[in-house]
């Protein structure tokens, strides 16, 4: 059974890109454009998820926030920053806010198939 | 670089900056005009070409960026742009211009100097690259043509809604647009677009703000166009 990710983007360009790459590398694939429709999908869709990719700046909600609340209720599930941003002080609050991964846009095709693939075993 | 430097025009209401200009070993070996206004300085434009123009912050009628703006789009010419001010702002090195305050020291003209040489390197740059794109999907077609249309039609949205909202002076809905849009113009390879993008979300004042951002709609305009060429079919759909 393909694993599922959730992918948390409001840029069609970038959710595009995704999708193909990681569709392509096997997995499922699903998309909310800001932090409200993503926190509809974890309250309905929690359990067939095995990873969130999430921007950090996303309308409604902040990927923040997201990650704060998934923290609180799922503390297993997997999660990568996708972030314009390579700010070494956005990163070190990513990390100590327990995201497991960081990659920056426009990511490298194939340093995302093997960010996501590493995080997806690891758990 | 001083050799591609040569005709510089410079926009003040006093003979003040050009004065500042004449005092210094490099800048004093190029042909200097002067204009008092925002007027005879776009007859200037109209008549000649200049490789540089530097102009006092507070010209009239049009300021800086409007005669820049008027040039770009009336007489389809783009120049190099050094603003003075008076040192109510940071002096700025910008995607599209520099800023300095007065008085002009030889770091500022320095600046302009290697600003030129950079400048002139750019202009190999192509306006969009495919490379990106193509590494990700395989060099697959369809996925390429959808993501031009995807990059036409998000763009041609966004920019409209980035226009709004300065319009509504909701300057923290443009950074957020202007990061949000930022991506896009990495994914083509446009650095420039990328770069206006970046300024616009994190260095620029919200002055600087709508100028940045009409600049950003040029570059669109001439990407879109260079698609276009490129790809005639995605003009009609």
């Amino acid at each position: 059974m393909k694993k599922r990710i959730l992918i948390i983007e409001d840029n069609p360009m970038v959710v595009k890109s995704l999708e193909f790459k990681l569709t392509k590398d096997g997995y499922d694939v699903i998309v909310a454009e800001d932090g409200r429709k993503a926190l509809e999908i974890l309250r309905d869709d929690n359990d067939s998820i095995q990873l969130v990719i999430t921007d950090l700046m996303l309308p409604y909600i902040s990927g923040t926030e997201l990650i704060e609340h998934i923290r609180n209720n799922t503390p297993s599930m997997p999660i990568i920053v996708l972030s314009t941003s390579n700010q070494e002080e956005i990163i070190t609050d990513a990390f100590m806010m327990g995201v497991n991964d960081f990659i920056t846009k426009p990511f490298s095709p194939n340093e995302l198939s093997m960010r996501v693939k590493r995080t997806i075993e690891s758990y | 670089m001083g050799t591609t430097l040569k005709n510089v025009l410079i926009v003040s209401p006093n003979g003040k900056l050009l004065e500042a200009f004449q005092g210094f070993d490099v800048s004093r070996s190029w042909e200097m005009e002067h204009c008092k206004d925002s007027f005879s300085a776009l007859q200037s434009l109209k008549n000649s070409t200049y490789d540089l123009i530097v102009m006092d912050h507070r010209i009239e009628p049009l300021n800086p960026f409007k005669l820049m703006d008027y040039v770009f789009h009336e007489l389809q010419k783009s120049y190099p742009m050094v603003l003075v001010g008076d040192g109510s702002e940071p002096e700025a090195e910008h995607e599209t211009y520099l800023r300095f305050n007065y008085p002009i020291e030889q770091h500022n003209i320095d600046a302009i100097v290697f600003n030129n040489s950079r400048s002139e390197h750019k202009k190999e740059e192509k306006l969009f690259s495919l490379d990106y794109l193509n590494e990700l999907s395989d060099n697959d077609q369809e996925f390429l043509e959808e993501s031009i249309l995807l990059f036409r039609n998000t763009l041609d949205t966004r920019l409209n809604d980035l226009k709004k909202a300065i319009s509504a002076m909701d300057f923290e809905e443009a950074r957020q647009i202007a990061h949000n849009i930022k991506p896009s113009f990495d994914m083509l390879r446009n650095i420039k677009g990328r770069s206006i993008c970046h300024t616009i979300c994190y260095d620029a004042t919200e002055r600087e703000i709508p100028n940045l951002t009409q600049v950003l709609v040029n570059e669109y305009e001439l990407i879109i166009t260079e698609i276009e060429k490129q790809f005639p079919k995605l003009k009609v759909i």
